[in-house]
């Protein structure tokens, strides 16, 4: 398969045995990763961020699908939701830009509503240090994406059915959707929301316009060791690409394991 | 009660719609000068610079269409095939976790890893090497997708067909073809979209030689032409728009 | 002897399903094979329709060894419990189905399928697709699919199983009408003890992937195994 090609190069180059500047066997670019600290502050942003950005997409799909189910599986209304799926990572990076930067459409609104005075009051949220602009991008992407996949399982569990009969058997509102909807919709997607996840731990257009300075989202951090013109940089990229690509290997036989990847259709 | 949660629902519609319409208004604007709400001027200029050839736009368009055109009726039809055998095969979980590889790490990455073989091969910066790179991630995510599609049931109608005297092919065209056409549409659609979308991989190996839609977007990012990326961004996303909307019709006949 | 299956073993992941598996029957004659669900009588079918293969024993179909040809070179249809219609095509055209894979000529594809939609009592609705139509007359599309190929063997695996009482007597009778039209030489296997004694002319018992076959019916009903005893019984006590 090419990836285990792949990897096998990215292997031996790490190594010092491949590669243009290759001078044979040498652990020195895996003692430079290990010592640096660059590979864990990249990876741990990352994965915060994805953290965050998981949780406040979920939150918002579900009091979306709760509270606005007819509208979101039936009607015209149901297809809004896709509109978002339909914007590239590409685009929807530079649509952020445009609206929140300091002389973006948001800012223009603040001080048409005298809420600030000057572009330079208003708050810088792309490429900032909480990397506010990143989260709001993917979560308007993944919301729209969730709240679809919420409410196709709310359609197929016959969740609504569950909850007539909850009501029936002296569950309120409150009750039905702590423990009826919500652990359903949860269980049934828990392999998709942490593919998702994956997904966005992966992206790279987002963070490549939005993303900081240091520490750089995982793939940005990696592909521009790759495209930068310091060839030392080059095995230590390869380090940083297998050690990630152990990490997914990983998570991916643990869901494997857990037989959340593939459900036997019978 | 009922009017803030239709005003709730009113607002989130209009955050939906809202990236659409400001997309529009960027890409015909011509002075936008701050704290203007909106631009001061518009002009068709920019949109007549799509057919100049100063532009790479209409390039980049067919291009792009190229591409997502080969990659999704090759990867499509062969994952079809290959994907009834892993179904079959004893080692199938083992097959799947590797088909889920390629496209849940980062193309970006997965490009890095595999360049040294492109450059060897001499595909660097050709459009054939883009169609490659790009088919190893959309073949395995079609295999992911048809794999739950053979069920029992259509393992019955394949049995029962060579039982009647249908040989393998005409196994695949008259029954197995037709009963799968949902998710043969569907695998079409996705196919076309990530391949559509595709910028990290095809950046990287096309070295800045491969011209699609995605690289234009983000060059007239880089230059800060706010007027071509975003007209660049809205021909990017009418297909997918289109695509989308055709897949969920389809999606709905079938509940 | 036309069908002579003899000495089929089967193992799967290491547990027998089937052991030392051996009958005969002549052309034209059905035998029923009563049988729990998990006694691998559908594995055994699945064998003879070459849908699996033995570990040992062998297929012989008019005095020819079957073992080494494909399913679909056979002649030996197999039916499921489920009628399995083609969704994308109606009633004219599933029926159709196995002669146009034989290319044969459009007009005598026209004759023996109309011939065959009457016989099943389905005439008027040769258009129909198959969410159209009951549970009854999808079993008869069934039917009639199988039987206008004129399969040397025809195989049924509890082919009434999804029907209402009264639907599976008519279906019952139905088939034994045709069969004997047609001249079909058939396997049924049932879990149903009225339908095994029905629908056969030869009689056998599977348990456990054990097979005895009886030499006539009276030796059947006679074998305390089969139930049929006990079911005498309950009825006389009521």
């Amino acid at each position: 398969m090419p990836l285990f090609a792949g990897l096998g190069y990215a292997l031996l180059n790490s190594f010092g045995l491949a590669g243009i500047i290759s001078n044979g066997f040498t652990l020195s670019y895996w003692h430079i990763f290990f010592t640096s600290g660059e590979f864990e502050k990249s990876f741990l942003y990352s994965f915060i961020l994805t953290l965050v950005i998981l949780l406040l997409s979920v939150i918002i799909s579900l009091i979306i699908c709760i509270s606005y189910n007819s509208n979101v599986n039936t009607g015209k209304s149901a297809y809004l939701f896709y509109i978002p799926l339909a914007i590239p990572f590409m685009v929807a990076g530079f649509l952020t830009y445009q609206l929140f930067n300091p002389t973006g459409f948001f800012s223009r609104v603040a001080y048409s509503l005298h809420l600030t005075s000057s572009h330079s009051n208003f708050p810088d949220i792309t490429n900032d240090a909480l990397s506010i602009g990143i989260v709001i991008t993917h979560v308007f992407i993944a919301t729209a994406f969730l709240t679809i996949l919420f409410a196709g399982i709310f359609k197929n569990e016959k969740i609504e059915e569950l909850a007539i009969l909850a009501t029936s058997i002296g569950a309120n509102r409150r009750e039905i959707n702590r423990r009826v909807v919500i652990p359903i919709i949860l269980k049934k997607t828990f392999p998709s929301i942490t593919l998702y996840g994956i997904f966005i731990l992966s992206s790279y257009e987002i963070p490549l316009l939005l993303g900081r300075q240091t520490p750089q989202f995982i793939s940005v951090a990696i592909a521009n060791k790759f495209q930068k013109f310091n060839l030392q940089d080059i095995p230590l990229a390869y380090c940083m690409a297998v050690v990630y690509t152990f990490i997914i290997i990983f998570i991916l036989f643990y869901l494997s394991k857990r037989n959340k990847l593939y459900h036997e259709n019978d | 009660m009922k009017t803030i949660k239709g005003g709730f629902l009113g607002l989130l519609f209009g955050m939906l719609i809202f990236p659409i319409l400001f997309m529009l208004m960027l890409a015909f604007s011509l002075t936008w000068r701050y704290p203007q709400l909106i631009p001061e001027s518009f002009s068709l200029h920019t949109f007549l610079n799509i057919f100049s050839s100063g532009s790479n736009i209409l390039g980049g368009l067919i291009n792009s269409l190229l591409i997502a055109i080969v990659v999704t009726l090759v990867a499509v039809p062969l994952a079809f095939y290959i994907s009834k055998q892993v179904a079959a095969n004893s080692k199938r979980k083992y097959l799947i976790l590797c088909a889920y590889l390629p496209f849940t790490l980062s193309p970006v990455i997965y490009a890095a890893c595999l360049n040294y073989y492109f450059v060897l091969a001499g595909l660097n910066g050709t459009i054939f090497g883009v169609i490659l790179a790009q088919l190893i991630i959309v073949f395995p995510y079609n295999i992911i997708l048809f794999i739950t599609h053979w069920n029992t049931q259509i393992n019955s109608y394949s049995d029962l067909t060579a039982t009647l005297g249908g040989n393998r092919i005409q196994t695949y065209f008259k029954v197995l073809i037709p009963l799968s056409k949902t998710i043969l549409l569907i695998a079409f659609f996705q196919s076309f979209l990530i391949s559509w979308f595709e910028f990290g991989l095809t950046n990287f190996i096309g070295i800045g030689q491969v011209n699609t839609l995605t690289i234009r977007v983000y060059q007239y990012i880089n230059e800060a032409n706010v007027q071509l990326a975003a007209l660049s961004s809205l021909i990017l996303i009418l297909p997918p728009l289109f695509m989308l909307w055709l897949n969920k019709r389809i999606m709905f006949h079938q509940i | 002897m036309f069908v002579k299956i003899q000495n089929i073993k089967k193992t799967f992941v290491g547990q027998p399903v089937l052991h030392d598996v051996s009958f005969q029957l002549e052309q034209h004659a059905t035998l029923s094979i009563l049988g729990k669900s998990g006694c691998g009588k559908t594995t055994l079918l699945k064998i003879i329709a070459g849908l699996l293969h033995p570990d040992e024993g062998s297929v012989v179909i008019n005095d020819i060894k079957v073992n080494e040809i494909i399913a679909n070179k056979r002649d030996i249809v197999y039916i499921y419990q489920e009628p399995l219609l083609f969704p994308h095509l109606n009633v004219f055209e599933n029926i159709a189905f196995g002669l146009r894979l034989r290319k044969l000529d459009n007009n005598i594809i026209d004759r023996l399928v109309i011939e065959m939609i009457n016989e099943l009592g389905l005439k008027g609705h040769e258009k129909k697709i198959p969410t159209q139509l009951s549970g009854g007359q999808k079993q008869r599309v069934s039917f009639g699919r199988a039987i206008i190929v004129k399969p040397k063997l025809l195989l049924l695996d509890e082919p009434f199983g999804n029907l209402d009482v009264e639907t599976r007597t008519s279906m019952q009778l139905l088939f034994k009408q045709i069969s004997e039209i047609f001249g079909i030489t058939s396997l049924i296997v049932t879990h149903d003890l009225k339908e095994a004694i029905l629908m056969g002319d030869k009689f056998g018992f599977m348990e456990d992937g054990f097979l005895k076959i009886y030499s006539n019916k009276t030796d059947f009903i006679q074998d305390n195994n089969t139930g049929v005893q006990k079911e005498i019984e309950f009825w006389k006590n009521l």
